[in-house]
């Protein structure tokens, strides 16, 4: 995570270290730096929310309108993708798009641990929305959730093939959701410390090294811009990919 | 406090009579307010609409991802269905060409090109009036 010497290592910063060790039988259990800061990124979601709604002022507080504005925001999103009938999955789509952003925002702090650039987190993530499809499919409408996978008006002698095709397009869905956000933090992330590196290197280059070291000093400042929106963006996509895939759920033939 | 509230009271007595008296000006005015927060919301989740369409980069990897995670779960169950059955690297080929067909079909749904799962393939998106969803709507009103 800290720059050792004047040589970077940009990957460095995703090792995962245990600092509680716990072994039960053959499974490694640690409490590693990754759970600190999936704990930290729910403390903080959880506090914020509690203490901006605590008031519950009828004129809100600024604090107040950021929480109402996210709700807001989540719902408009959820009822425009899945209906009204979609609003029953609003805690959890809501809690997934908060945890997303609070996790990315957490890891543009210097020297914190980014969880969403962990692929196997935003795989469970991602798992867990198209179980959740898959599982609420099944039970409201049974066996016809299947129909999800036969497009109407395809000749019989196609209806094997298309099958197929979109049993797979449906199986990639987690594949692209969690590899979308893990590769969008994780290469901005890795960018961002290449850069910061360009500046060391160069500014130990003497008066012409660090002349030139303004260059890469702006790209890093240009490019932490960059990453605040795609934090907010990705949250946003993971968000509202989700809505669309419970709208699959609730409604499979359209 | 008490006085300029009373001095604007007295200078805006016409001006609230005309009010209390025609109860149409108001509504006039409340149907007027509802539509500009109305063409305000539109034009907001317009630009949401757009965050996507701005940034070519999160496009790029939006499709890319759409694509490549297609291919990678056609190869994956390949390997799976000739570990399974022992069909030699048939199964693999197979289901590797099936999961690129797979990726052409994302990207192209996430382009808007073809219609949604499960839609129609040919005609106009046709919404649920469909049992699942009008039961729906009736549980949740």
């Amino acid at each position: 995570m800290a720059t050792e010497s004047t040589t970077v290592d940009p990957i460095h910063q995703f090792a995962i270290q245990p600092i509680i060790p716990i072994r039960v039988g053959d499974y490694d259990l640690s409490f590693t730096n990754a759970s600190l800061f999936m704990l930290a990124t729910v403390v903080v979601a959880s506090v914020f929310l509690y203490l901006t709604t605590a008031s519950r002022g009828l004129l809100p507080s600024r604090m107040q309108s950021v929480t109402e504005m996210t709700y807001e925001f989540v719902a408009s999103m959820l009822r425009d993708a899945a209906g009204t009938g979609g609003m029953r999955f609003f805690p959890f789509v809501f809690s997934l798009f908060v945890f997303v952003l609070v996790a990315n925002l957490l890891g543009m702090i210097p020297f914190f641990f980014t969880v969403t650039a962990q692929i196997i987190v935003t795989f469970a993530l991602s798992m867990m929305v198209i179980l959740t499809v898959v599982v609420y499919g099944f039970m409201k409408h049974g066996a016809g959730f299947l129909k999800l996978f036969v497009p109407e008006g395809v000749p019989m002698i196609l209806v094997p093939l298309v099958v197929a095709i979109e049993i797979i397009s449906f199986l990639s869905r987690p594949v692209s959701l969690s590899v979308r956000l893990f590769a969008n933090m994780l290469a901005g992330h890795i960018t961002l410390k290449v850069f910061a590196g360009f500046i060391i290197s160069l500014g130990s280059l003497g008066a012409v090294g660090i002349a030139g070291a303004v260059l890469p000093l702006l790209m890093v400042v240009a490019l932490t811009g960059l990453e605040f929106l795609v934090a907010f963006l990705q949250a946003y996509v993971f968000a509202v990919l989700t809505c669309m895939y419970l709208n699959d759920a609730l409604h499979p033939s359209h | 406090m008490s006085d300029p509230q009373e001095t604007a009271g007295k200078a805006g007595l016409p001006d609230r009579q005309k009010l209390k008296t025609g109860e149409g000006a108001l509504d006039d005015r409340l149907a007027r307010l509802n539509e500009k927060l109305d063409a305000k919301t539109v034009r907001d989740t317009a630009d949401g609409d757009n965050i996507r369409g701005k940034s070519g980069m999160g496009q790029a990897l939006r499709l890319s991802s759409e694509f490549v995670a297609a291919i990678l779960v056609g190869a994956g169950l390949g390997w799976a269905f000739d570990y399974a059955f022992g069909t030699g690297p048939f199964g693999m080929i197979g289901f590797l060409m099936l999961g690129f067909a797979a990726g052409i079909l994302n990207i192209m749904r996430a382009t808007g090109r073809v219609s949604d799962f499960g839609a129609p393939v040919q005609g106009e998106h046709v919404k649920s009036d469909f049992t699942v969803g009008s039961d729906d709507e009736g549980k949740s009103a």
